[in-house]
C-alpha cells in the first residue's frame, strides 16, 4: 500500500472511533442519547474513504527499482518450459601438461566400504578424460602435448545479473527440487555440485555403515552431521553464497565433496569428458568462473545476445 | 579378576601389571577384613532384648594406630610407583635402533607419518631439495618387534588418546601440543589402537592397527614403501592438505 | 515480647497463608527442603531412564529399542514390513523433511539410538544425576530440612534467600531440559565437557544444546551459592543454647563442610563455563590452540572444581551414615572428634588432588607424581571414617531397620569404591585403566553405592519427621535387597571390563576385536541394570503411597537423641514451641545415667549441669 493510503485508513479508523466514543461519553455525561449523531459522522467519513480513498486490494506489483542494465524484465526467465531466454554459454574444461598419477584409496578400514568398491579404488581429486581408449588409471607418467578433458570443474556465473533478476531467482527457490548428495559405496555422489542459496540439500546415506557429513563452511554456518545406518536422510540449506564449501567424512578420510553455493541457478559441473553448458541465459555480459579443487580457478568474461550460444573453454595447468 | 587383563606384550607392561597385582592383593585383603568384620559384628551384636550396648566414645590409641598405618601404606605405595612412572612418561630410552613414528589424531582416524629411510621428518628444506621421503597413511602402524618405538602424538582437532591395551600404553593426543610416548613390544602380531578419549560421534570405531613385525617382515614392509633403487616412488604421498 | 508469644503470633500469621505462600513460594526451610526432594526425585526418573538407554545400546548395539523400535527387517534391510502399522508409522516419520521430523525420528530413527544421541545420553545421564539428583536431594533437601531443626533454631538465617535458591535450581532444571529439544541435540561432550570438543560446535554438530548446558549450570551455581551462604551463616550463628560445635550432629558437620566447599568451588566452574560460552558464542579462543588458547586449561579449571565436587557428593552421605549408625547400634559414634577432623581433612585435601583426573592428559608428568601423593593420602581420612563406623557397630545392640540396612550398604559399597580408587591413584596403573570401565565402576560405587544409598537411608529415616507417616517397611525391605543385589551385579563386573581395557563412552564394543569376549558381560550388566532401574519404581511408589496412607508416625519412632525428633508433626513455622536447650552430645545411647538406651540432647537430668558447660 502507498503511504497516502495508509494514512487515509488510519485517519478513518481514529476519527470514526473518536466520534463514536464521543457520542457515547457525551451521552453518558449528559444522559442524552447522542449515538445517532456520532454514528452519522462515522458513516460519512468511512463512506467517503471507501469511495474516494485507496484501494486496499492492490494486485499490480510495481517493480521496486529500475534495473540498471540492458534488459528490462517483464516475465520470469530460466524456466526451460518458458524458453523466454535462449542464451547459452557452453564449453569444455581441459587440463594441459604432465598429468598427475591417480591416487589409490585404501578402503579396507571399513569392511562395508571395501566390499562395495572395486579394487583398487581411485581418488576423485583429478579425473581426466584420456579419450575413447583410455583405461581408468590413465597412464602414470604420460606427457601430453594436447589437452585432456577435466571432470568435476565447477563453472558458474560469477557476476552479470542485475539485482532484480537475483531477487527473482531468490523468490523461485522455494519451487526448486532439492539437490541430492548421496553417500554410496563410501563416496559422496556427486563429488562436486552446485546449489542455490536457500535451496534444500538432501543428504542420503545409502551405505550400511556410519558416515558423517562435515561441511567446513566459512561464510555459511559450518555443520557436522553424523549419519548412522538408520539415519538415511538429512536436509540442510545454505544462507549465503560461498564458492566452494569443502565437505568431508571424518570416519572415511578419502571421502570428500565440494558444494558451490550461488544465488542463482546458472552453474554446472563438467562431466567426465570435461563438458558443461549454462543454458537459458538472458542476454548480457557475464563473468564466468571455473573452479577445480587441485588446479585452482580461471575467470573469463563473455558477452551474449538473445538466443546466442557462445563457446567458452577453460584450460587448467599444473600450478 | 586380573586374569581378564589382555596378555601383556610390552617391556614395561609387566611392571605395570606387577603394581596392579600388588594393589589388588592389598585392596582385596582390606576389603575382606572390613567386610568380614562388618558381617561378624552384624551377627554377634544383633539386637537382643535386655542387652546393653558398650558405652564408649572411641579409643584414641586405636585412632592413632590405624591412621598411621594407613598413611604409611599409602605413602609407600606412592613412592614405589614413582620410578616406573618416571621411566615411562618422563624419559624415552634412547637406543641405537629405535623407531620413531608421528601419530596425529583427528576425527576419526589416526594419521600415521613415518620419517622414511633418512630417519628425519620432512621439512621445508626437504621439499625444496626434492628429498621428501615421509610416508603417511591412515590407521596402519608398522613397527619392528623388540625395538623401542617413540610415538610423537599430535592432534588436528580435539583430544584423542592413543591406547594399545596389550602394550599398556596410553597417552592423550592434545591439539596445540606435541607429546612423546614410547613402548617396546616383545611379541609380533597385530594389535588394535582404539581411541581412548571421547572425540565426537565417531569416537566409537576410531581404530588403528599396530603391526609389530618380525625383522624380516619389517624389512619387507620398508622395501615396499621405500623401494631401495627406484627413482620415482609411485606410492609416496605428501601429507594431505586440510 | 516473650518467646512463647512471639511463636504464637508467628503461628497465627502462618495460619492465614495462601496455598501459593505455603507450597509454592514458601520461605519455610522444611517446605523448601521438600521442594528440592521433589525436584531430585523427578530428575532421578529422567537420569535413570537415560542410563537404561546406555545399557540397552551396549548390550544390544544398534538394535531397536523395545516397544519403540521398528521391525528387525526394517532395521536390517531398510525395507519396512508393510503388515506392521508401527513400521509404516516409522516410514512416514522418517520420510519427512528433517526440519519437520519429530523428536523420535531425529534421535532414535527406527528405534535405534544414533551415535550422536548416544553421546548426548551419557552426557546428560551424568549431568542430571550429579547436579540435579544427588546435590538437590542431599544438600538441597536434607541440608534445608535438617539444619535448623537439628541445631535448634526456627528457620534459616535468610529465609527469602532460601526460597530463591530453590527457584534458581528449578530454573536451572528447565534450562537443562530445553537442550533436549533444540536442533543439533543436547550437549554431547561428556559431563566433563572437555575442550575443544565442547568449545567449537563443528566438532560435535551440537549447537544450542551445549550452550543451554553451560547456562543451566551457571544458574545452578548461583542456587548453590545462595544455599551455602544460608547454611554457613545459620550453623555459625543460630545454634541453640548449649549446642556447641562439637555437640552438633555429624550430618550437620558434613553439610557445613559441604557448604564451604560449594562456596569456594562453584565460582571456578562458573568461570570455566563462562569461558566456554565465550569460545562458543563470542569467538574467543580460551581453549582454542589455533587462536593462542590452551586446551588443557579447561581440564585444570574443571577438575579444580570437579574434585571438591565429588567430595560434596559423598560427604553428606558420610554424615548421614554417622547419624544413623549410632541410632540403630544404640551406642555413641566411635571417635566423634576423629570423624569431624577426618571430614575437615577430606575437604582440605580435596583441593590438591585434581590432577589425578589428568595423569594421561599431557600435563607435565612431574605433576603426576605430586598429585599421586596427595591422592594416596586423601584415602587416609576416608579409611579413618570407615574404621570408626566399624567401631560404632562393635559392641552395639544392632537393629536392622531399613535406614540401617541402607547405611550398612553405604559403608560397604563406599569401601569398595574407595579401594578401587587406589588403582587409579597409582599413576602407572592409571595409564591402563584411565578412560576405561574401571573408572565407571569406581564412580558408580561411590556415587550410587555411596550417595544414593545415603539418600535412601536419609529418606527412609527422616520420612516420619518430614511427612508424619511411616513408609511401608516390607516394600522398603524388598526395595533394599533388590537394589543391593542388582547394584552389585550391575557395577562389579564393570571392574572386570575395565581390567580388560574396555573403553568408556563408546557406542559399540563389537567394533573392537579385543572386546568381543566381553559382550556377554555387557549383556549381563545391562540386564542387572534394567532390574535395578525398575526396582527404584518400588521406592517411588512407596514414597507416594506412604504420603497418604502410611501408618501415622510417632514423634520419635526411632528413639533417637537429636533435636529434630523433639519437634511435633506437623512441625509449625518456627519449628519449636520454645527454643530447646542442649545438655549433651547427640550420640548418648546406652548411657549409664539413664535406664533407657537413649538420652536426648534436650533432656535435663537431675545430675546435668547448666546447658552451657559440660563436655559432650
Amino acid at each position: 500500500m502507498t503511504r497516502l493510503c495508509v494514512l487515509q485508513k488510519f485517519t478513518t479508523a481514529v476519527l470514526s472511533r473518536a466520534l463514536f466514543l464521543r457520542g457515547c461519553v457525551t451521552s453518558r455525561f449528559l444522559d442524552i442519547h447522542y449515538k445517532g449523531d456520532s454514528g452519522f459522522w462515522f458513516i460519512l467519513i468511512s463512506a467517503s474513504c471507501l469511495l474516494f480513498g485507496c484501494n486496499s486490494n492492490e494486485q499490480t506489483d510495481r517493480p521496486e527499482a529500475t534495473p540498471p542494465t540492458v534488459n528490462q524484465l517483464s516475465t520470469p526467465p530460466a524456466d526451460s518450459a518458458e524458453k523466454k531466454f535462449a542464451g547459452q554459454i557452453a564449453g569444455r574444461a581441459f587440463f594441459q601438461g604432465h598429468a598427475p598419477a591417480r591416487k589409490v584409496i585404501h578402503m579396507n578400514q571399513d569392511a562395508a566400504c571395501a566390499a562395495a568398491e572395486g579394487n583398487p579404488a581411485y581418488s576423485e581429486e583429478v579425473v581426466l578424460d584420456f579419450g575413447p581408449d583410455s583405461s581408468p588409471t590413465g597412464v602414470a607418467s604420460q606427457i601430453s602435448a594436447g589437452k585432456l578433458g577435466l571432470a568435476n570443474v565447477f563453472v558458474y556465473v560469477k557476476a552479470g545479473f542485475p539485482d532484480s533478476l537475483l531477487s527473482f531467482f531468490k523468490r523461485k527457490v522455494g519451487t526448486m527440487a532439492p539437490v541430492i548428495l548421496d553417500q554410496r559405496h563410501c563416496r559422496y555422489a556427486p563429488h562436486v555440485f552446485g546449489i542455490q542459496v536457500g535451496q534444500t540439500l538432501k543428504i542420503l546415506n545409502s551405505d550400511p555403515t556410519f558416515h558423517n557429513v562435515h561441511a567446513s563452511a566459512q561464510k555459511n554456518k559450518a555443520f557436522n552431521l553424523g549419519m548412522s545406518k538408520v539415519e538415511k536422510v538429512k536436509t540442510r540449506r545454505f544462507d549465503r553464497a560461498e564458492v566452494m564449501i569443502p565437505i568431508h567424512c571424518n570416519v572415511h578420510p578419502w571421502m570428500s565433496a565440494y558444494a558451490g553455493v550461488v544465488d542463482h541457478p546458472f552453474y554446472a559441473v563438467t562431466d567426465t569428458t570435461g563438458r558443461y553448458a549454462l543454458k537459458a541465459l538472458p542476454a548480457g555480459e557475464y563473468v564466468i568462473e571455473a573452479w577445480h579443487e587441485v588446479f585452482g580457478t580461471l575467470v573469463q568474461t563473455v558477452k551474449i545476445t538473445e538466443a546466442e550460444t557462445k563457446t567458452l573453454d577453460f584450460i587448467f595447468t599444473r600450478r | 579378576m586380573l586374569d581378564w587383563l589382555p596378555p601383556n606384550v610390552s617391556t614395561y607392561g609387566g611392571e605395570i601389571d606387577y603394581f596392579f597385582y600388588v594393589i589388588y592383593y592389598i585392596t582385596a585383603a582390606v576389603f575382606f577384613l572390613v567386610a568380614g568384620a562388618m558381617i561378624f559384628f552384624m551377627i554377634k551384636y544383633r539386637f537382643k532384648e535386655g542387652r546393653r550396648a558398650i558405652y564408649t566414645h572411641g579409643n584414641t590409641t586405636l585412632e592413632i594406630v590405624w591412621t598411621t598405618a594407613t598413611f604409611a601404606a599409602m605413602l609407600i605405595l606412592a613412592v614405589v610407583s614413582k620410578p616406573l612412572w618416571g621411566r615411562i612418561k618422563q624419559q624415552t630410552p634412547m637406543t641405537q635402533n629405535m623407531a620413531t613414528v608421528q601419530v596425529t589424531g583427528k576425527q576419526f582416524n589416526w594419521e600415521v607419518l613415518y620419517p622414511g629411510p633418512d630417519g628425519e621428518f620432512d621439512t621445508a628444506a626437504d621439499s625444496a631439495a626434492g628429498t621428501l621421503d615421509d610416508y603417511q597413511v591412515d590407521n596402519d602402524m608398522h613397527v619392528p618387534v623388540n625395538t623401542v618405538v617413540r610415538v610423537i602424538l599430535k592432534s588436528k582437532d580435539v583430544i584423542h588418546s592413543f591406547f594399545v591395551p596389550q602394550a599398556r600404553v596410553k597417552q592423550d593426543a592434545v591439539p596445540g601440543h606435541t607429546i612423546s610416548a614410547w613402548f617396546e613390544i616383545t611379541q609380533p602380531g597385530k594389535y588394535e589402537i582404539p581411541c581412548a578419549e571421547l572425540c565426537g560421534f565417531g569416537h566409537s570405531g576410531m581404530l588403528g592397527h599396530l603391526y609389530v613385525d618380525t625383522p624380516e617382515e619389517y624389512e619387507a614392509w620398508k622395501n615396499e614403501k621405500w623401494p631401495p633403487a627406484a627413482a620415482d616412488s609411485a606410492n609416496v604421498q605428501t601429507p594431505e592438505q586440510e | 515480647m516473650s518467646e512463647a508469644t512471639a511463636t504464637q503470633k508467628h503461628e497465627a500469621h502462618a495460619h492465614h497463608e495462601s496455598f501459593i505462600r505455603k507450597y509454592i513460594f514458601s520461605t519455610d526451610h522444611k517446605m523448601i527442603g521438600k521442594q528440592f526432594l521433589l525436584l531430585g526425585l523427578l530428575m532421578l526418573l529422567l537420569g535413570g531412564g537415560l542410563a537404561l538407554l546406555i545399557r540397552w545400546q551396549l548390550a544390544y548395539p544398534e538394535k531397536p529399542l523395545p516397544l519403540l523400535g521398528a521391525s528387525k527387517q526394517f532395521v536390517e534391510t531398510g525395507d519396512p514390513d508393510t503388515t506392521s502399522s508401527w513400521d509404516m508409522t516409522w516410514m512416514e516419520w522418517l520420510s519427512k523433511d528433517e526440519k519437520e521430523q519429530n523428536w523420535l525420528a531425529k534421535n532414535v530413527p527406527q528405534g535405534v539410538i544414533t551415535p550422536a544421541f548416544y553421546n548426548a545420553v551419557f552426557t546428560m545421564h551424568a549431568t542430571i544425576m550429579i547436579f540435579f539428583v544427588v546435590m538437590p536431594i542431599l544438600v538441597g533437601c536434607f541440608g534445608n530440612f535438617l539444619i535448623p531443626l537439628m541445631i535448634g533454631t526456627r528457620d534459616m538465617a535468610f529465609p527469602t534467600l532460601n526460597m530463591m535458591s530453590f527457584w534458581a535450581a528449578f530454573i536451572a532444571g528447565i534450562l537443562m531440559l530445553i537442550g533436549f529439544f533444540v536442533p543439533g541435540g543436547h550437549a554431547a561432550a561428556g559431563w566433563t565437557s572437555y575442550a575443544p570438543l565442547s568449545a567449537d560446535p563443528q566438532w560435535t554438530g551440537v549447537d544450542w544444546g551445549q550452550n543451554w548446558w553451560c547456562l543451566s549450570l551457571i544458574v545452578l551455581g548461583i542456587s548453590s551459592l545462595m544455599g551455602s551462604i544460608n547454611y554457613i551463616t545459620t550453623i555459625i550463628n543460630m545454634r541453640a543454647p548449649g549446642m556447641t560445635l562439637f555437640r552438633m550432629p555429624l550430618v550437620i558437620w558434613s553439610l557445613f563442610i559441604v557448604a564451604i566447599l560449594l562456596l569456594l568451588a562453584l565460582p571456578v566452574l562458573t568461570a570455566a563455563l563462562a569461558m566456554l560460552l565465550f569460545d562458543r558464542m563470542a569467538g574467543t579462543n580460551f581453549f582454542n590452540p589455533a587462536g593462542g588458547g590452551e586446551v588443557l586449561l579447561w581440564q585444570h579449571l574443571f577438575w579444580f572444581f570437579g574434585h571438591p565436587e565429588v567430595y560434596i557428593l559423598i560427604l553428606p552421605g558420610m554424615g548421614i551414615a554417622s547419624e544413623i549408625l549410632p541410632v540403630f547400634s544404640r551406642k555413641p559414634i566411635f571417635g566423634y572428634k576423629a570423624m569431624v577432623w577426618a571430614m575437615v581433612a577430606i575437604a582440605f585435601l580435596g583441593w590438591i588432588v585434581w590432577g589425578h583426573h589428568m595423569f594421561q592428559s599431557g600435563m607435565n608428568p612431574t605433576l603426576g607424581f605430586t598429585f599421586m601423593i596427595s591422592t594416596m593420602i586423601i584415602a587416609v581420612p576416608s579409611a579413618i571414617k570407615t574404621f570408626n563406623w566399624l567401631g560404632t557397630l562393635w559392641g552395639g545392640n544392632l537393629r536392622f531397620t531399613v535406614p540401617m540396612l541402607h547405611v550398612l550398604a553405604f559403608v560397604s559399597m563406599f569401601v569398595i569404591g574407595g579401594l578401587s580408587g587406589i588403582y587409579m591413584a597409582s599413576t602407572p596403573v592409571d595409564m591402563f585403566i584411565h578412560d576405561t570401565y574401571f573408572i565407571v565402576a569406581h564412580i558408580h560405587y561411590v556415587v550410587f553405592g555411596g550417595s544414593i544409598f545415603g539418600i535412601f537411608a536419609a529418606i527412609t529415616y527422616w520420612f516420619p519427621k518430614m511427612f508424619g507417616r511411616m513408609m511401608n517397611e516390607t516394600l522398603n525391605k524388598i526395595h533394599f535387597w533388590l537394589t543391593f543385589i542388582a547394584f552389585n551385579c550391575t557395577f562389579f563386573p564393570m571392574h572386570i571390563l575395565g581390567v580388560g581395557g574396555h573403553m568408556r563412552r563408546i557406542y559399540n564394543p563389537m567394533q573392537y576385536e579385543f572386546l568381543k569376549d566381553f559382550q556377554g558381560m555387557n549383556e549381563f550388566i545391562s540386564i542387572s541394570a534394567f532390574v535395578l532401574g525398575f526396582t527404584q519404581l518400588l521406592f517411588l511408589i512407596n514414597v507416594l503411597y506412604s504420603l497418604k496412607r502410611g501408618k501415622q508416625a510417632a514423634d520419635n519412632p526411632w528413639q533417637a537423641n537429636t533435636l529434630e525428633w523433639t519437634a511435633i508433626y506437623p512441625i509449625p513455622h518456627g519449628n519449636f514451641a520454645a527454643l530447646p536447650a542442649v545438655y549433651r552430645g547427640p550420640y548418648e545411647y546406652s548411657a549409664p545415667e539413664v535406664e533407657e538406651d537413649w538420652l536426648p540432647q534436650t533432656k535435663k537430668l537431675a545430675t546435668t549441669a547448666a546447658h552451657g558447660s559440660g563436655h559432650h
